[in-house]
């Protein structure tokens, strides 16, 4: 499906569920659970924990439905909780990794970042720092706007931006790394 | 967004290799969450809960039928009885499928209150209103015609947001066609 269509979808389905409709909560889990179980996976240690967390995460979304006002912000919101829920449960050795930095976002060039190919980028990034691969992984879900990425990590849009910066060179590296194995 | 953008989002998400018997588990409790299963344990309170409410309507439509009844019980007995024969038919329901989503529960418990206390409003203003020269009656008519302006009030802001919420779908529906249409004139 595409994306402009999903979010569509979604914010049907969530006004369909704040009507009473019971069969619209499962529709958007169908919707967006391969991507929310995407982005915990990067955060959490083992594919276990992951489905765990996701399963919280679902059960915390369908208790605050009815208070998300603008259905549009849906994605943001489920991406919010999931992060919520990830940092609560896991208490991750990594856990200082995940509080806002302050890194300079002068330094940023451009968010925009093209690689092609997806199996590759796929494993390069759970080797990222957390910070930055969770940044990237947002962005390649493609779901968010910056201003949205920046919202759920609860950090500025420049550090979001600064993040994605030093991601794409990391990931770079990762990647020229492994071409120059592979040779 | 463009399509390409779409693209490498679903081959990264393919990429992510899962275990189906982690995926089979986590659906089970999922659906353990959002849909209430019946267990023997809980199918035998739920018989019990229909056996009360069926004996509740029959016990209030008595009253309600009885030649010696004031209005005041009689208000009472009708919402009783409207308020149990809803939980037997919802009940019946259960019981039939073996299980319920949480959510309609919600629905019907909310039903139920709403009619219970419309019934304890309306009681508490004719109360009040049968003698007036009593200074406690004209203080409980007050009382009952405050509590009917704030039902008033909370029922009407409920009927707006639904009625906001139906638009709203019946908008987003419309968009919906609408791309569609389009994604198939595009093609």
């Amino acid at each position: 499906m595409r994306l402009d269509r999903q979010l569509l979808e979604s914010e049907l389905l969530v006004t369909r569920c704040q009507r009473g409709d019971q069969t619209a909560f499962e529709g958007i889990v169908r919707l967006w659970e391969r991507s929310l179980f995407y982005y915990l996976r990067r955060l959490a240690s083992s594919e276990a924990d992951t489905w765990d967390l996701l399963q919280e995460t679902w059960l915390k979304v369908f208790r605050s439905m009815g208070s998300i006002r603008d259905p549009r912000t849906l994605p943001a919101f489920l991406y919010k909780t999931a992060r919520n829920t990830a940092i609560s449960r896991l208490r991750v050795r990594e856990m200082g990794e995940l509080q806002p930095d302050t890194t300079d976002a002068s330094e940023c060039e451009s968010a925009f970042i093209a690689f092609d190919n997806a199996e590759q980028v796929h494993h390069a990034l759970d080797q990222l720092p957390l910070p930055q691969r969770e940044a990237l992984t947002l962005f390649f879900l493609a779901e968010l706007s910056i201003d949205e990425i920046a919202q759920v990590l609860g950090v500025a849009v420049g550090t979001v931006k600064s993040r994605l910066h030093y991601a794409r060179k990391t990931m770079r590296q990762i990647l020229s790394d492994g071409a120059d194995h592979a040779g | 967004m463009p399509d390409n953008t779409s693209n490498f989002r679903d081959r990264l998400l393919d990429a992510q290799a899962v275990t189906p018997a982690l995926r089979e588990e986590y659906r089970k409790e999922l659906d353990s969450i959002l849909n209430h299963r019946l267990t023997p344990r809980t199918r035998l309170a739920t018989w019990g809960g229909l056996a009360v409410s069926l004996a509740l309507t029959a016990l209030s439509a008595r009253s309600l039928l009885s030649p010696r009844a004031n209005p005041g019980s009689m208000i009472v007995a009708g919402a009783v009885a409207v308020a149990s024969l809803m939980m037997a038919l919802w009940l019946v329901r259960v019981l039939r499928q073996g299980g319920f989503a949480r959510r309609t529960s919600f629905a019907v418990v909310e039903w139920i209150g709403s009619i219970v206390v419309a019934a304890v409003v309306l009681v508490t203003l004719l109360g009040g209103m049968a003698t007036p020269s009593d200074p406690a009656s004209t203080f409980s008519a007050i009382w009952g015609l405050m509590l009917l302006i704030v039902g008033f009030a909370w029922g009407t802001g409920n009927r707006i947001s639904a009625a906001t919420l139906e638009t709203r779908e019946h908008v987003l529906r419309l968009e919906s066609r609408i791309a569609d249409l389009s994604e198939r004139l595009a093609k």
